[in-house]
């Protein structure tokens, strides 16, 4: 299948409308239908293509890990996707340039090249390109119609070119006009479909481990058997040394529990302007000393859908160097930036009291009623332990001090949870009989009894950061600390409370696959890279220019023979050497005085068997075959034909052609 | 488990080739791009492939609906050529007439033969363990040909014309044609209708032959008891050259009464016994059970088609103008087949070596015998062995012994510790290089 003309170049620069890049469309377009009007062309074989293809694979998978590395997944698939077919065009473009009009398969596959399959295939890779070149303008993601309006045209166009004429043409058209009308409602639906789906089941669309939903968090409450989280990196943190550990990194607060789920009521997010310079956001009145030891650390973080919410300690007064388009923040503290997928980094100031205080804190709000709420379904088991530490009239601190101890003393740390008794809630359960579960449990509870002594308080998640990063700087932040607590409203500011007994990091650890070193190293290279991704790209892009020097001058050297071709649409003649040669008109007299040659009769052959046979005198044998000689000399010795035998082979052949006029004749031999 | 591997490789196979029957290449192409589209896609949010998709999608289905709602019909002709030739390609034409009243273009001829597929015997006593690799390559031996899709121009309203087939036969045997398939592009040229036309025919697939060099096997002419036309059967028979008067002593059954009529004096038939060069080409047939499919019975197999087209390339070499060609193999049973003279001609030898199989459940002395049994009248033996064992040596030395002359050819990959040097060996693969050395 060959692609009609102009067709490549029309789909390079619908890539270029959706993607931006016209420098690079407008000369692959170029190059791409510049065949048209130049009649010279490249004598390539097989492996000429092979060593083009592997260069398009090297530098493939050159854009795969410097995507990876700098975007991370899923962003590096679509940008992959995007670039894929420049990265491929040089297979067709050297297709296009060559006297091939085909590259076999083993072209791309190296399996075949080792073992080829019994019968060649080979295609033209304008075809595939031409559908490269749509996928890529779609992995761009531009809004509008243009994406749609440019996929009907081109599909139509290559559509149009290549149809049955038999069929009526307003049959076709009309054929194509509901074809666009059933992609168009069809992509609508779909679209939809995953907007209703997003919506009817926000957590199972956001997925777990490092990504936060500031509307709702379902715990792991009430599961049974062990909860597994993974080993993966998900931040890395630089800390000042005046920072003790464990710091507790918020994401977002919940104030209200639903058997096994808390859920923010007032999760309604507001824009926060940038303060002073564009990558600061003030989220605080608090005042600043940045000299104080503890007040500042750096958050480097990875988004893989884009929009991340940031990881915050209490009483963060301003982020600093955030390249983000916007921040938004709700009455929980939640905090979101406007950024696209892939790694992030901000720094973090505190402010001089190091808590959430109500009157200058414009992110976090002041208490209200539901965060003094216990639901119906706990009260009974909450009010019993309430009643037997005697919370009832404490001061919130010392209320507060009689919970810590409760659970210190009480409670174990646990990942495993059997089968519940029957008729009491999980919570109740972890309350009154079990008490030992995971922090979920320990942040759950405390919440509601620190409610039911009348200290508003909040169920708050994030990660907590302990562990040393080796190799590299600062701390690491696994998915597996990722970590709930309690933020408690006590002398009039907000303050982290975590119940959770401290050897649940040790017990967490203690769980570390031996693998775990391996994939730290590779996290860590991910990571520099993708502090290093301008430089990388640049590097990468310094590294094709001598690759494709290099495929250049091999090429170059293994065949310098460039072919000129009769006229454009002739392209599948090949120049040969030694195709003037004057022993064409000694064999061409032959067949006009009616010796006729077989099929599949060499030229040596042929002279022998018409020299021998009746009725043909006058034809020398060893004169032709003396020429017939010198000819195959002239036409296949890789040294050539030297000069005074060159002229021989002119003159013998004008003195037999003078000698043999043409006489009309019988056919001597069939 | 066998059952269920071989069930989902035989729908999957089957699916693919429905698949490229019903397809056009634009739509073998434009379902990648469907599928591929649909993966990028999956998150509506992140790419705009999932409009691909749908597009698509669309254009496949309105297609498909466009091939099912045409009716179009043809009649078929093929002319097929007598043989072909195994790892040659080869052509023939089908002539095609359209029965409609409206002109037609897009049109391709699809042969049917018969289905690669292996059975559920042959995949469970073939492979070790199911595996798709395994299927594939069963598949690939089954396969006797390929044959292209053929593409008709435009064809008018009642019109006929001719179309080239063009094929690759893959292994010697019969190519049984079972139909023809006439397919016509829906307006987008995506998805075909197909209209699939009972045709069976048969196609005699010959073994691959080798260039060898004119051969003098050598040997004397020996009495051939009953003469020429009756050379290889059986009766107290011999070549009669004419009448003669009657003699004392010629035994009465010689006497023709209808000359006696006519001459009005006994008349004799008279014969005379004849002498001429008789040759055996013996192939060895005897390659053991069947074994499961590996590199080792590949090669094992490699090598007994190659052994068979040595013997089809000697067949084709040996001038049997001045001697008979006896080509003796086992098979069900001990067969002979003799060339030259009036009897068969070389090319049939060639066709029955198209048909000949390995021998598993018999031993090598059956070969042994048909073949001594038929030394006294054999002046030279060319002998195709695809093993070298005991038997064999005998073998040979038996036939040795009765002075007939041999040529001995060992055709194997296998590399033994000690043969004589009169054995020629050759490498399958390396066939050509070997026999050139003759």
């Amino acid at each position: 299948m060959n692609t009609p003309p102009f067709l490549l170049a029309a789909a390079a620069l619908f890539w270029a409308t959706q993607t931006g890049q016209w420098l690079v469309a407008a000369v692959v377009a170029v190059l791409m239908e510049g065949p048209r009007y130049r009649t010279w062309r490249w004598s390539l074989e097989e492996s000429d293509f092979m060593r083009i293809a592997d260069f398009c694979t090297v530098l493939l998978v050159g854009l795969a890990l410097y995507f990876y590395f700098t975007f991370g997944n899923p962003r590096a698939i679509t940008l992959l996707f995007q670039w894929l077919p420049v990265a491929l065009a040089p297979i067709a473009l050297a297709v296009a340039w060559s006297t091939s009009r085909e590259i076999g398969l083993a072209v791309l596959f190296w399996s075949l090249r080792r073992a080829p399959m019994r019968r060649r295939y080979a295609f033209n890779p304008g075809v595939t390109l031409f559908v490269l070149w749509l996928l890529g303008a779609s992995a761009a993601n531009h809004p509008g119609w243009s994406f749609e309006i440019g996929l009907v045209l081109l599909t139509g166009w290559a559509l149009w070119v290549s149809r049955p004429r038999s069929h009526p043409r307003a049959v076709w058209i009309l054929s194509l006009l509901m074809v666009a009308s059933l992609g168009y409602a069809g992509h609508i639906g779909l679209h939809g479909l995953q907007q209703w789906l997003e919506g009817a089941a926000p957590e199972w669309i956001a997925g777990g481990g490092s990504r936060t939903n500031p509307y709702r968090s379902n715990t792991d409450i009430g599961s049974m058997g062990d909860i597994k989280l993974t080993e993966g990196i998900v931040m890395r943190i630089t800390a000042d040394p005046g920072w003790r550990v464990p710091i507790l990194l918020h994401r977002a607060s919940y104030d209200d529990y639903r058997s096994g789920t808390w859920v923010a009521k007032s999760p309604r997010f507001e824009s926060i302007s940038p303060f002073e310079v564009a990558t600061r956001w003030k989220l605080s009145n608090a005042a600043i000393d940045p000299g104080r030891p503890g007040s500042q650390l750096s958050v480097n973080d990875y988004s893989a859908g884009g929009n991340p919410v940031l990881s915050l300690p209490i009483g963060v007064a301003r982020i600093d160097s955030l390249a983000a388009s916007d921040v938004q923040a709700n009455s929980l503290g939640a905090v979101q930036a406007e950024h696209k997928p892939g790694y992030f980094s901000y720094s973090v100031l505190l402010g001089a009291d190091g808590a959430a205080s109500a009157v200058t804190d414009l992110a976090y709000s002041v208490p209200g009623a539901t965060d003094l709420k216990v639901p119906a379904g706990e009260a009974a088991a909450i009010t019993s332990i309430a009643d037997e530490l005697q919370l009832a009239g404490l001061q919130p601190a010392e209320a507060l001090a009689v919970i810590r101890k409760f659970f210190a003393e009480r409670f174990q740390y646990s990942l495993w949870q059997g089968k519940p008794a029957g008729g009491a809630t999980p919570l109740a359960e972890f309350l009154l009989t079990t008490r030992a579960g995971h922090c979920e449990y320990f942040a759950s509870a405390t919440t509601l009894l620190l409610r039911a002594a009348g200290v508003p308080a909040r169920y708050a998640t994030g990660f907590s950061v302990q562990e040393l990063a080796s190799p590299g700087d600062g701390y690491v932040v696994r998915e597996r600390h990722a970590h709930a607590w309690v933020r408690a409203w006590v002398d009039g500011a907000w303050r982290d409370v975590d119940t959770t007994p401290p050897d649940w990091f040790a017990a967490e650890s203690a769980r570390t696959p031996f693998w775990s070193k391996l994939t730290d190293v590779w996290s860590w290279l991910r990571f520099w890279i993708a502090q290093h991704s301008a430089d990388t790209g640049t590097l990468l892009g310094w590294l094709a220019i001598p690759m494709g020097l290099w495929i250049a001058w091999r090429i170059q050297s293994a065949r310098r023979s460039l072919v000129q071709m009769p006229s454009d649409k002739a392209v599948n003649s090949v120049a040969h050497i030694g195709s003037d040669s004057e022993f064409y008109r000694v064999a061409q007299r032959l067949l006009e005085l009616g010796y006729a040659r077989h099929d599949a009769e060499s030229l040596q052959e042929w002279l022998q068997r018409i020299a021998v046979l009746p009725g043909a005198p006058g034809l020398d044998q060893a004169e032709l075959e003396a020429m017939v000689r010198l000819h195959y000399r002239y036409r296949f010795d890789p040294l050539g034909l030297p000069e005074p035998d060159r002229l021989r082979l002119q003159e013998r052949s004008r003195d037999w052609l003078a000698r043999h006029p043409v006489v009309v004749r019988n056919q001597k031999a069939v | 488990m066998w059952r269920l591997s071989w069930l989902m490789f035989r729908s999957l196979s089957g699916a693919w080739i429905r698949m490229n029957r019903r397809f056009t290449t634009a739509g073998l192409i434009a379902i990648s791009a469907m599928v591929i589209a649909a993966a990028l896609g999956v998150d509506t949010t992140q790419t705009l492939a999932y409009q691909i998709f749908t597009f698509v999608a669309a254009l496949l289905a309105v297609s498909l609906v466009a091939a099912v709602m045409m009716r179009p019909r043809f009649a078929v002709e093929r002319a097929l050529p007598k043989t072909i030739t195994a790892g040659q390609s080869f052509d023939y034409r089908v002539r095609v007439k359209n029965l409609g009243g409206k002109a037609m273009d897009g049109l391709t001829l699809l042969e049917i033969t018969t289905d690669p597929r292996p059975s559920f015997a042959q995949f469970r006593t073939r492979l070790r363990v199911p595996n798709y690799g395994g299927w594939w390559r069963l598949m690939n031996a089954n396969e006797m040909a390929h044959i292209d899709q053929g593409a008709a121009g435009m064809l008018d309203a009642n019109g006929e014309t001719e179309v080239r087939m063009r094929g690759l036969a893959w292994r010697r045997g019969v190519l049984r044609l079972q139909a023809v398939t006439v397919a016509r592009a829906d307006p987008f040229g995506l998805v075909r209708a197909l209209v699939t036309l009972p045709s069976p025919a048969t196609l005699v697939v010959l073994p691959r032959r080798y260039q060898v060099a004119p051969l003098a096997l050598g040997g004397h002419r020996l009495y051939q008891h009953g003469g020429v036309t009756l050379a290889t059967s059986v009766g107290d028979s011999e070549e009669f050259i004419g009448l003669r008067d009657y003699r004392p002593g010629d035994p009465l059954q010689r006497i023709h009464w209808k000359s006696f009529a006519r001459a009005g004096k006994p008349v004799v038939r008279e014969y005379q016994d004849e002498f001429f060069e008789r040759h055996a080409l013996v192939l060895d047939t005897f390659a053991g059970a069947q074994a499961k499919l590996s590199r080792q019975s590949r090669a094992d197999e490699l090598a007994f088609e190659e052994a068979v087209s040595v013997a089809a390339s000697f067949a084709c070499t040996i001038d049997t103008q001045e001697c008979l060609l006896d080509l003796l193999f086992v098979g069900a049973e001990s067969y002979c087949f003799t060339a030259g003279r009036g009897q068969l001609t070389t090319a049939n030898l060639v066709e029955v070596l198209a048909g000949v199989q390995k021998c598993t459940d018999k031993s090598f002395d059956h070969l042994a015998n048909a073949v001594i049994s038929r030394g006294s009248a054999l002046s030279g033996c060319l002998l195709i062995l695809i093993e070298w064992d005991e038997a064999r040596e005998d073998f040979v030395m038996k036939l040795r012994s009765r002075g007939v002359l041999l040529m001995v050819l060992l055709v194997s990959a296998k590399e033994h510790a000690s043969l004589p040097a009169w054995l020629r060996v050759l490498h399958p693969g390396k066939i050509q290089e070997g026999l050139v050395g003759l």
